[in-house]
């Protein structure tokens, strides 16, 4: 179990998620006898959402963010590990119940544009959860709708427009006012501002973090955006391959990242400062396959800092010294905690670039 | 500037002629590109600089977009006063562009070495002034039984004169240069392994390989000017910042200039020598990078790095920019930006805003601003 | 859809008051076939077809309820000289036995309307049907999941066989008769239904907004209706209102290879089963079998041109999507937190209306 850190039962709280995608045994495969392939999109993720908390998931494309946020939402049926809600275990509701339960967590998703239907108006899919769980009436989803759009920064009066006659912001802000309309206790923001600029992306977030405030709620808001998270979150939890890599206080884990990944990540991400041009950290490769992933740490193949032991055993989440309230799955995270990633700068950029110098072996990133 | 600029655009204006209305995409846009340099053009959704980027080249479809006034003088040619048949030999030799999707911008039907061998062919012609698709597999030219005459490849007019047994003469096209020289492009850009690569179609690439085989293929014409219309966007953070850095390196080899075109100040932060920014179709500021950051000159340059979440929630809201980015069929009077800003005077809702005009002002040279208050927009 | 017209709706966000709830619905159903008409006027093809059609079926609905405005009864003998080409009197000339052709060509048009509306439809409503079953209800592992395995493999051994010989093969096993043609069509019909609708269901299936709609606690059988129908609803009906033409093209067909309508002894008369009985006159008496090859031709034309317009209109995307998607940021402009669309009171941005016309203008 993981910790909470406030002691008390947590809102929403996961051990060992899993959730593999099957795929099919080509002819080839079925008469060799292969072992059964899957796509671990989460494998093992434990982690709590407390009430009124903000609970940031960062991770690239490939880390299971978004799959452990519909798992999170019970969108999708996870393959092993429990989801337990308030402290009950709902991994296994079903029908009626799962309903009800569906209204004390929302979700908020990726897409602006596809998840709304084109084909309806604002009123019919703002309302859409307050007639799905209350069974109100036409008249009454109007009134109930027009009273929620200005609380998600929506004038009243769009009513009985289309979903395509609002721009990017407006959309998500349409969105944001779907989730509310039902009085969740949890809203699952699946990045929520990666399809709008800055300025706008701004007025959401101060717009979310009001809502939290006035109304009480809790968020899990699963991100690529580092500065996004900077702002909304209390917690961050960084996503590698679907497990988890590293927990802790927002400031802590963006100020001074202990996992050689979150230092890459954080390093990578470009910042409006000229006078922070030159000095970089980046690590090599690409993200690779999850299809049914080899034992060992799941960075290895990218990691500056990787050694024999990283390839062959998974490293467990445990907690480092020195760095209170926080969890980190590496091995040799004493020895490289420390490092400040500033430090680490690039050999040649891209590593691929010194095929001599990783020919000597010399390790590439360690500057 | 003693060196003439690779690219000079000066008081461009393009409209979209819809029914509803004339959407005015950019209005009157000067700057040049000086050569070896990295301008950088950053701006919110629909400010219209994917519509710089694709007028440049003359790669707007028109109708419905239209050339209201000005010129782009690319190596002292004016693209605009073309004849749109001379227009792809530009756009193949002069010009090259990296764009935004590369699965939708490379070809699903071709292999890497086909797309890019393509580009080489291109630029063997203009270099020779020979039909250079003529003898050896190449895109067009799977059965060899009808090889495409040179006319329909390129424009006729462009083709040397002489007999046709001297130009046959001078086309030493072996398969086999042809092969070394894609081979070469893939490992500019720092492709491992580029004989596997070499055969496999674009899907069968990560995000970040096609980017680059995207650049490979953008370089590999040698152009004077290189357009990456916001090349990184749909990559990851950290294969972004492989690019990236790439580019940043490439940029150093190659010496093209670049026209440098994101909404992320981070990255024009990160590659650009200049930077412009645009509004609502409009380039509002000019200037070296370190003093467009250091110390914007505009109140909607000011606003939009302040945007850029910065705090946490305990430490207050987030400055943004108030109201909204204004439709550009109904632009307001006088400066488009006046509505949302906090310096706007009475004058600034009739008068359209001075020039980009330089600031007369120390330490800021070279920066110029479309403001009549620049000076008193402090950083 | 907002329109030029003021939009009640809007101006009381509320909701209209009790006692006329069925006056906005007809006031929607108004503006909805407005913009019908007004983005089919765009396209001239499709809106001669939009013409056509409602051309002919006007003129198929009179001659239905009030035979007797044709000039002359259908079947009716010597209603004036024998073997005659087109005059005034008999337009479309006359027969061997005087029958008039013209007369002849009009009482048959409901009866080939009628039957490419009653196999399309029949065929749209049970393939439909089945192909939303097969495409939406099929988890792995359960009950449904065998039936949509039933169903698509029944649906394709329908399939496996060219529908032309299929009907030809029914309508011999099942006897003369316009009926049992009918019957016979509809058989080999029905399939195409299920494969297109199962395509569509498909791709809404996977669509955010249905997980949106679970997410909201919406029950599964109301998310078949209001979203999955609901979006699945106008590419079948396109398909539809093409289908009628081809309908009625195959029914003459079979008609006229299997002889198994009673021209021109009793009605009902059809314009197949014309040609098979004119067919022997051909080289003496053109005219019998050119004028119904013409009322065809018209009828699937009308048909085609018009399938084709309500095409690009259904399509919200086609609708949308004004010119290339790199210049539509430039267009869609701005008010990233506020609707793009006008507010109240600005009669003349009205983005419907605005993409309407510049669609029209980008695909001529």
């Amino acid at each position: 179990m993981t910790a909470s850190p406030s002691g008390t039962t947590p809102l929403l709280e996961t051990e060992s998620l899993q959730k593999w995608f099957p795929l099919p045994r080509s002819g080839r495969e079925w008469l060799a006898h292969a072992p059964a392939r899957a796509i671990h999109a989460v494998d093992g993720v434990s982690l709590t959402v407390d009430e009124q908390e903000t609970l940031a998931l960062i991770g690239e494309s490939g880390s299971g963010k978004t799959t452990f946020g519909w798992l999170a939402a019970r969108l999708q049926d996870p393959t092993g590990g429990t989801i337990r809600f308030r402290g009950e275990d709902i991994t296994h509701l079903e029908g009626e119940r799962l309903r009800q339960w569906r209204r004390s967590v929302q979700i908020v998703f990726q897409d602006p544009v596809g998840s709304l239907d084109p084909r309806l108006r604002v009123w019919q899919i703002v309302g859409e959860p307050i007639r799905a769980q209350f069974g109100a009436r036409r008249a009454e989803v109007r009134r109930r709708v027009a009273e929620l759009l200005p609380q998600a920064g929506l004038p009243p009066d769009c009513l009985d427009q289309y979903p395509h006659e609002f721009s990017g912001g407006g959309r998500q802000r349409l969105s944001l006012a779907r989730a509310l309309s039902v009085d969740p206790s949890l809203v699952i923001l699946d990045e929520p501002t990666s399809a709008l600029d800055v300025a706008v992306q701004a007025q959401v977030l101060n717009r979310l973090v009001e809502l939290q405030r006035t109304r009480g709620l809790s968020y899990l808001l699963i991100t690529h955006n580092v500065a996004a998270v900077r702002y909304a979150a209390d917690r961050v939890a960084v996503l590698y391959l679907g497990q988890l890599i590293e927990l802790g206080w927002v400031h802590d884990v963006l100020g001074a990242p202990v996992h050689p990944y979150t230092k890459a990540l954080l390093a990578a991400v470009p910042v409006p400062d000229v006078r922070r041009r030159h000095a970089r950290y980046r690590i090599r490769g690409e993200v690779p396959t999850l299809i049914n992933p080899k034992p060992g740490c799941r960075f290895a193949p990218r990691c500056p800092f990787v050694e024999e032991r990283c390839r062959k055993e998974d490293p467990a989440l445990r907690s480092v010294p020195g760095f209170s309230g926080r969890l980190v799955a590496c091995h040799r995270a004493e020895e490289v905690g420390s490092i400040p990633p500033e430090t680490l700068l690039a050999t040649g950029g891209t590593p691929e670039a010194a095929p001599a110098a990783r020919a000597e072996g010399v390790p590439s990133a360690v500057g | 500037m003693t060196e003439d600029p690779v690219l000079r655009v000066e008081d461009l204006s393009v409209d979209y002629v819809a029914a509803a209305g004339t959407f005015h995409a950019l209005s009157n846009v000067t700057f040049e590109i000086p050569p070896g340099r990295v301008v950088g053009i950053v701006g919110e959704t629909g400010c219209g600089k994917s519509t710089l980027a694709h007028a440049i080249p003359g790669l707007l479809p028109t109708p419905p977009a239209r050339v209201r006034s000005g010129k782009v003088v690319f190596q002292g040619i004016d693209l605009t006063a073309l004849p749109r048949w001379k227009l792809p030999t530009v756009r193949g030799t002069g010009i090259g562009m990296v764009f935004q999707e590369p699965l939708n911008s490379l070809n699903p039907a071709y292999r890497v070495f086909d797309q890019v061998a393509e580009a080489i062919r291109v630029r063997r012609f203009r270099e020779r002034g020979v039909p250079a698709a003529r003898a050896d597999r190449g895109p067009f030219d799977y059965s060899r039984r009808a090889p495409p005459s040179a006319s329909s490849t390129i424009g006729r007019p462009f083709l040397p004169g002489g007999a046709v047994e001297e130009r046959l003469k001078a086309r030493p096209m072996t398969p086999a240069s042809l092969k070394e020289e894609v081979l070469e492009a893939l490992t500019l850009v720092r492709i491992n392994d580029p004989e596997t690569i070499l055969r496999l179609y674009p899907h069968e690439l990560s995000g970040g390989m096609r980017q680059r085989v995207m650049i490979a293929q953008a370089l590999s014409e040698r152009p004077a000017l290189l357009i990456a219309d916001e090349p990184t966007s749909a990559l990851d953070v950290t294969i972004q910042a492989q690019v990236l850095t790439l580019m940043k390196e490439l940029i150093d080899e190659v010496r093209t200039s670049i026209l440098f075109i994101s909404h992320d100040l981070g990255i024009i932060a990160e590659m650009a020598d200049d930077v412009g920014v645009m509004y609502a179709g409009r380039l509002i500021e000019f200037g070296p990078v370190a003093s467009i950051f250091g110390r914007p000159r505009h109140p909607y340059t000011r606003a939009l790095l302040r945007a850029s979440p910065d705090r946490s929630k305990s430490e207050g809201p987030l400055q943004s920019i108030p109201g909204s980015v204004p439709s550009l069929a109904r632009l307001p009077a006088g400066c488009a930006f006046h509505p949302r800003c906090t310096l706007a005077r009475p004058n600034c809702s009739v008068d359209p805003g001075p020039p980009l005009a330089p600031l007369e002002l120390p330490g800021a040279e070279g920066h110029r601003s479309a403001c009549w208050y620049a000076r008193e927009v402090d950083a | 859809m907002a329109s030029t017209d003021a939009t009640p709706a809007r101006a009381s966000p509320v909701g209209p008051p009790g006692g006329a709830r069925w006056l906005p619905a007809v006031r929607r159903l108004g503006r909805g076939a407005g913009t019908v008409y007004r983005t089919l006027r765009i396209n001239p093809l499709s809106f001669t077809g939009f013409v056509l059609v409602v051309v002919l079926c006007a003129v198929g609905l009179v001659v239905w309820l009030d035979p007797s405005v044709l000039p002359y009864p259908a079947l009716a003998l010597f209603t004036g000289p024998t073997r005659q080409g087109p005059t005034w009197a008999h337009p479309f000339g006359t027969d061997e036995l005087g029958r008039d052709i013209f007369s002849n060509v009009l009482a048959a048009l409901p009866t080939d309307l009628a039957i490419g509306a009653m196999v399309a439809g029949s065929s749209l409503l049970l393939g439909g049907s089945l192909g939303v079953v097969a495409g939406y209800y099929n988890r792995p592992r359960s009950l449904s999941a065998v039936l949509s395995m039933v169903i698509l493999r029944v649906t394709d051994l329908f399939l496996a066989f060219p529908s032309l010989v299929l009907a030809l093969a029914f309508t011999i096993a099942l006897g003369r008769g316009l009926l049992q043609i009918v019957f016979a069509i509809f058989l080999t019909w029905w399939p195409y239904y299920v494969r297109l609708a199962r395509g569509e269901v498909l791709v809404v299936k996977n669509q955010p907004y249905i997980a949106a709609a679970r997410a909201a606690g919406v029950r599964e059988g109301r998310i078949v209706l209001r979203h999955v129908l609901r979006n699945i609803l106008e590419p079948l009906l396109v398909y539809f209102t093409l289908d009628i033409g081809t309908v009625i093209v195959t029914f003459s067909t079979v008609a006229f290879v299997t002889g198994a309508l009673p021209y021109p002894t009793t009605p009902p008369v059809e314009w197949g089963a014309m040609i098979a009985y004119y067919e022997n006159f051909v080289a003496v008496l053109p005219w019998t079998v050119a004028f119904p090859g013409l009322a065809i031709l018209v009828t699937v034309l009308a048909f085609s041109l018009l399938g084709d317009g309500l095409r690009d209109l259904l399509d919200p995307r086609s609708r949308r999507v004004v010119v290339q998607a790199q210049i539509a940021p430039a267009l869609r402009g701005g008010a990233p937190n506020l609707p793009v669309g006008p507010g109240p009171g600005e009669p003349e941005a009205d983005p419907m209306a605005r993409v309407e016309t510049t669609g029209g203008e980008a695909t001529t």
